[in-house]
Formats: C-alpha cells, structure tokens, sequence
C-alpha cells in the first residue's frame, strides 16, 4: 500500500492510502489543476483504468496533494515569521536606506 | 572564394594590382605594391593593405549600406586615433573610401615560414605548437601573451574598446611584439561593462580556438592586461572595476538559465 | 576512428532507443534504431516514430512553467503508447530509454524524467540523460549528412554558434541576453497575435507582408550578439503606434498618417535579428576554416533565415544543411539519437542517482565520445 512520510530536523510525518475509500479515488489533483491563465483546458489527466495500475495513480495523487498541501503551508508560515522578523528588525533598527552591500 | 567580390574590389580600385591574402566574414584583405598618392619606386618592397567591405547580398540593402559606412568609417576614425597612442600598435591608417567599403593601411606581420607561410596572427602563431605541449608552454609564448594583454589592457585604459577580440585579430610582428588589427566593431567605451565583455569575447575566443591550453592562455592574457594598466591609485580603481564587471559577465554567460 | 560497437549485444543485429524530450511547452517522444558500423550513405539510422504534442498558450500570454508541466504529465504516457504502437516494436527490442537532463524549465523537465525513469523501472531498461542542445546538434548532422559544420543553434531559449573541436562542441559566440525565439516570442505578444501555430511562425506570415525597413539598434559583439535593447526598441515603436503618438516621426508622418504598418515591424526585426545571426555564423566558418552550416532549433525553420543564411553560404562557395520541422522543432527522437550514440560507447545506463534534470546545462559540458 503507498505512503509518503516528510522528514525534516524539526518534524515528520506520515501520510497512508489505505483508508481511502473507491469513491474517494480520483486523478483529478486538487493540487495538480491548471492556473488560473488557461482558459480551454484540453490537458486533463485521463481517467483511471480499472485495474491495479489505475488504483495506484489514484493513490499517488491523493498522496502528492497532501504533501503539495503540507510544503505549501509550511513555507507560507515561514514566510509569515521571516516577514515579521523583518518587520522587527525594521522597527529596532530603523531604516538606514544602506541596502546596495 | 568569390571572383564576383574580388572583381567588384577591382572596379573600386582600377589599376591597382591587387593580390587575396585573406577572406574573413566581414572583408577581403589584399596586399598591393601601389601607393594611393605617393609615388611607388619600381624596387620597393613596401606592401600596403587594402581591406574591403564588399556589399553583402543576405541583408537589407539600406542596413548593409549604413553597416559598411559605419564600420568603415569608425575603424578609420580609430586607427588614426591610435597612431597617436604610442602604447599601442596598430596599422596605420593611408587612405579611406568610405562609400566603398574600402581601407588603405600599412601591413603588419610576417609570414610564417615553419607554418604554411601563414600570416602571423596570434592564432597561426599559436597553433604551430598546438600538438607539442612543450612548444605550446614556453616562457615566449608567456610573455608575448603577456604583451598581448598589456596591449588590451592599455586601449582599455585609452576607453578604446575592440569589440572583436580573437586571436586571428592580433598579430604578432617579427619583433615578438603585439599588434591589433581588424577595428570594425571597435568603439569608444569608457563604461567597464564594454570593457568586461570585450574581455569575455577574448577569454571565450581562446577557450574555442585553443582549447587545449586555454586556462594557461587567458591567465598570461589576463596578467598582461593587469600591468597594463600601470601602478597608479586610479587606474588600480579602474582595473579592480572592470575585472569585476568581467567575473560578472562570465557568471552570466555560464549560468544564462538557457531560457531568455 | 571510434568504435561504436564495443557493446552490442549477442544475437542483435541493430540498437533501439526510445527518447522523450520536454524541456520547454513541447512534449515529443521518438524511437529511433541504429545499425551497427560507422554512419555514412548506406548505414542511416532509422526513424521508427516521432510524434509530438505542444502546450499551446493563449495570445498574449507566455507559457507558465506549471501549466506546462502539467500538460507533459498527462499526455506523457499517451503519447508513449501512440508512439510504440506506430513503431510496431514490442518492448522487448528497446535497449534504453533517453530522457532530455537539461538544459530547459525546471517542472516540465521533471515530470519527464519521472516518467522516463517509471519507465525504466517498469521495463527494466538502462536510462540514458541527454543534453538537448546536442541532440539537436547530432539529429541535424545525421539527417542532412553534414560531417562537420558550424552549428547555428536558434531556438526558444538558445541563440549559439557551435563548431566541434577535440570532442566537444564548443560555444564560439551565442546571446549575451535573451534568446532569439524568446525575443521573436515576446514581441508576438506585444502584438497580441495568436500563438497558434507558434508565436515565431505568426511573425514569419506577418514580415512577408512587410516592406519598408525601419532601422532598429545592430548589436553584435565579436561572435555573441545581444538582442534585449533590440526587443525594447521595436516594443516602443509598436506601444507609439498602437496609441497614436503622433509625435515620433519614425513611425508616424508630418500629417499623422502611419509611415509603418504593423508588418513593417515584424519584417524589419527579422531583417535585423537574423542578419546578426547570419554575421556571426560567417564569422564563425572564418573562424574555424570550414565550408558547411547547420541550422538546428525551431527558429531554423524559418525561411527567411534559411535564405539569408544560403545566400551568405554560397558566397563563400559553402553548403547549407537545415531540417524541416519534424526535427527543427523540439522532438523526441533527436533525445533517442543522441541518447543512443552515448549508450553505443558505455554499454550501459546511467547509474540512478545521475538520472536528474538540470535547468543549466551548457553545450560543452558533454564529452562527446562518439566523435575523433
């Protein structure tokens, strides 16, 4: 059965297939969609077939989504602390317009 | 080659005998016993050189026809104000017909006699030793290389850029002395961005031509061109720049992400 | 002389590789057999199918790498199985799969190599990456029969000028900014013209309908050229036309009637943009002393170019070699032909943890191998 596990110095975590139910399996990513700049999308994933390699399509789609998901949020919280630091360090030390070096 | 070009040159220059001595991209090179003006006396043996921009058929003939005006024009204009810069050679300048397409210049260099009778720019002089790494590696070719640069270093100095800067543009005389030709896209520079890609289209110039000792080649260059700069304060300033614009060239040139 | 057969297999008569290429908005797979012995008139290799899907963009838009991505994944294994079907091979006859290392776009470079290495999991093949430059490069010389030229390399995200030396191909002059197709590209999308065939075909049609010559800046430093002052030039001139300032007179006359229509544009920087490709290639064959040019890359389909860069050729009692757009254009099979030269001289694939992409990757980093 297909997993993904994200390891990093401060955090690790797991993510399992085994629960998904059939209706619950898909290609269509939530993650893996067109932007917003196309208009006529012709180049949408195909359907799975209904067999063993189908099912693992499914699967690794679900898993990609939630590991998308997960590194998404996690660099927006790191540039939301980075953001304020700087923020900080903007108020303690002013702006001294020295930036080129 | 074309006998149509060589032709062409001839009705620009009638009566003149003139004799190929090279094809490059952009001119033909004749040399010619016959003065433009002087009269010739019947045992010298001063050659001049007549180089000739023929029309190029490819292009629009309006952007031809201001290219070669240009070209010919600027290189004039550059060689007549490098005669007055003691430090650097260059051939100089007899006559202009810049309609034309056509420069009248004294002929520098010799041939080589162990290469073919080759004229004697960097190139042929280098690879003679190209398949003796002995050869290729001595203390002459060192400091000729060195001379080179120096040379380069000190039209940087004059804010004179080449704009074209490969081994077959530079001649080595008999003298074992350094000597720039082929100004057509030679300009007035004092910005060390121009500066730093001149030297980059020499520094990649020699890794195409001569790659098999390029690192060795451009380190003597580059050592040259830095005493060609002299020891004052303000030139060191001028230098340190201009190598720092060059470093960021190169890093441009090896990291362009391929993708515009 | 190389050997190219210090590897063939017992019982094999011939070598199969499949290619798959996707380093910018165009997916191509190609499978092409080699036979044993040195190339020459009568030892061709064999294209046995190479197809092609393009993400195309709407006008006025460049391609994001993520939609382009996206459209390589999904269409990758489709276009594989069309591919192997047409060739009429079983799987077992393939002896490699070649996949495009780089240089290209970072997310649709991936998503080939992940399935290109699928691929070899599934069919236990070896895994050869290949620098897409010189598959074009090789492709061009094995299709025209071009033994040793000055290579013009002109395509989307490359503007080269490229002649073999003590095996490599070494970069002799090439953009100091942005590429040629990239700049043709961008203008097409000042226009807002469609980008349907290609944006670069679009302003092809356009400058045959152009006549009048509008001098634009002429940039080229020794053998490299730069184009970026070029772009923002003609952009300007096109940004004063389309909202009537009537005060630039290089565009507009004392009454304020155009003097310029919309393809005298596209015919004046083709004009100009070509002849300082055309400069540089005849500097490129003084250079190296060498009688023969070959276009590569998905600008070289274009006629005009090929004109000009013919007339300049046969001034100097020279030869022209160019494809058309089968191999022009990014292709897979360029991916399998160059792939398969390497595998001919190892044996065998690369080891796994080398079958990454990279988006940097220049011409003269590859050995060539197969080459004196």
């Amino acid at each position: 059965m297909p997993s993904a596990t994200y390891s990093s110095p401060s955090d690790t975590q797991t993510f399992q297939t085994s629960h998904l139910q059939k209706s619950q399996l898909t290609t269509q990513g939530k993650t893996s969609g067109p932007s917003e700049f196309v208009k006529v999308d012709r180049d949408q994933p195909s359907e799975p077939a209904d067999n063993y390699y189908g099912d693992l399509r499914c699967k690794l789609t679900y898993l990609q989504d939630e590991l998308n998901t997960l590194l998404t949020d996690k660099m927006q919280a790191e540039k939301k602390s980075k953001d304020m630091e700087e923020a900080e360090k903007k108020l303690l030390d002013g702006d001294d317009g020295d930036d080129d070096e | 080659m074309s006998d149509e070009l060589i032709q062409l040159a001839q009705s620009h220059l009638q009566n003149i005998p003139l004799q190929v001595i090279s094809q490059g991209a952009e001119a033909i090179v004749f040399t010619t016993k016959t003065h433009p003006y002087l009269p010739t006396s019947k045992d010298s043996h001063t050659e001049y050189i007549i180089k000739y921009r023929p029309p190029k058929k490819y292009r629009h003939p309006q952007l031809d026809a201001t290219l070669t005006k240009h070209r010919t024009i600027a290189e004039a204009r550059l060689l007549q104000r490098l005669t007055n810069i003691p430090e650097i050679q260059s051939p100089g300048l007899i006559a202009l017909d810049a309609r034309n397409g056509i420069i009248w210049m004294e002929k520098v260099g010799y041939e080589l006699i162990d290469y073919d009778d080759k004229i004697s720019s960097l190139k042929n002089w280098l690879w003679r030793y190209n398949d003796n790494q002995e050869k290729a590696l001595t203390e002459e070719i060192k400091i000729a290389l060195e001379k080179v640069g120096c040379m380069i270093g000190k039209a940087h100095v004059n804010d004179v850029i080449h704009g074209d800067l490969t081994s077959s543009n530079i001649i080595i005389t008999e003298a074992q002395e350094a000597c720039l030709i082929d100004f057509g896209l030679s300009y007035q520079s004092a910005l060390p961005e121009d500066k730093g890609v001149d030297l980059y289209v020499l520094d990649r110039a020699i890794l195409s031509t001569h790659p098999k000792y390029a690192e060795q080649y451009n380190e003597w260059l580059m050592a040259g061109y830095e005493r060609g700069y002299g020891k004052d304060k303000k030139s060191l300033i001028k230098l340190k720049e201009v190598l720092k614009r060059y470093e960021e060239v190169r890093l441009r040139g090896r990291k362009r992400s391929m993708l515009g | 002389m190389v050997h190219l057969d210090l590897h063939l297999k017992e019982g094999k008569t011939s070598y199969v590789a499949i290619g798959l290429e996707g380093s910018a908005n165009k997916l191509g797979v190609g499978i092409i057999r080699h036979f044993p012995g040195p190339f020459s008139t009568t030892n061709r290799a064999e294209v046995l199918s190479n197809i092609r899907d393009t993400y195309i963009t709407p006008p006025g838009e460049g391609f994001l790498p993520r939609d382009t991505a996206r459209h390589h994944r999904n269409w990758v294994v489709r276009l594989i199985k069309q591919s192997i079907i047409e060739s009429g091979l079983k799987i077992s006859e393939i002896d490699c799969i070649c996949f495009t290392k780089g240089p290209g776009m970072g997310a649709p470079l991936q998503s080939v190599v992940i399935a290109a290495r699928t691929l070899a999991q599934l069919w236990d093949l070896p895994l050869i990456g290949v620098n897409h430059c010189i598959g074009h490069i090789e492709m061009g010389r094995e299709i025209t029969g071009a033994d040793n030229p000055v290579v013009l390399y002109v395509s989307g995200g490359n503007t080269q000028i490229i002649a073999y030396s003590e095996q490599r191909y070494r970069i002799f002059g090439e953009t100091l900014d942005i590429a040629i197709g990239n700049c043709l590209d961008r203008f097409a999308r000042t226009l807002k013209i469609p980008n349907e065939p290609s944006p670069g075909y679009n302003i092809e049609q356009l400058a045959k309908k152009g006549s009048k010559y509008i001098e634009l800046p002429y940039t080229v430093k020794g053998m490299d050229m730069s184009m970026s002052g070029i772009l923002a030039h003609i952009d300007n001139l096109a940004y004063d036309l389309f909202n009537n300032k009537k005060h630039n007179k290089t565009i507009f006359n004392d009454d304020g009637t155009p003097k310029v229509t919309v393809e005298d544009l596209c015919f004046s920087l083709q004009e100009t943009l070509f002849a300082m490709l055309v400069e540089i290639t005849e500097r490129a064959m003084a250079h190296v002393g060498t009688q023969q040019v070959l276009i590569v890359g998905g600008v070289g389909c274009n006629e005009r170019l090929q004109r000009m860069m013919e007339t300049m050729v046969l001034d100097r009692r020279g030869f022209i070699f160019a494809t058309d757009e089968r191999f022009c254009i990014d292709n897979g099979i360029m991916i399998a032909h160059a792939g398969l030269l390497e595998y001919r001289m190892s044996g065998k694939g690369f080891d796994y943890s080398d079958t990454v992409c990279t988006q940097k990757f220049r011409t003269d980093e590859v050995l060539i191998k197969w080459r004196d």
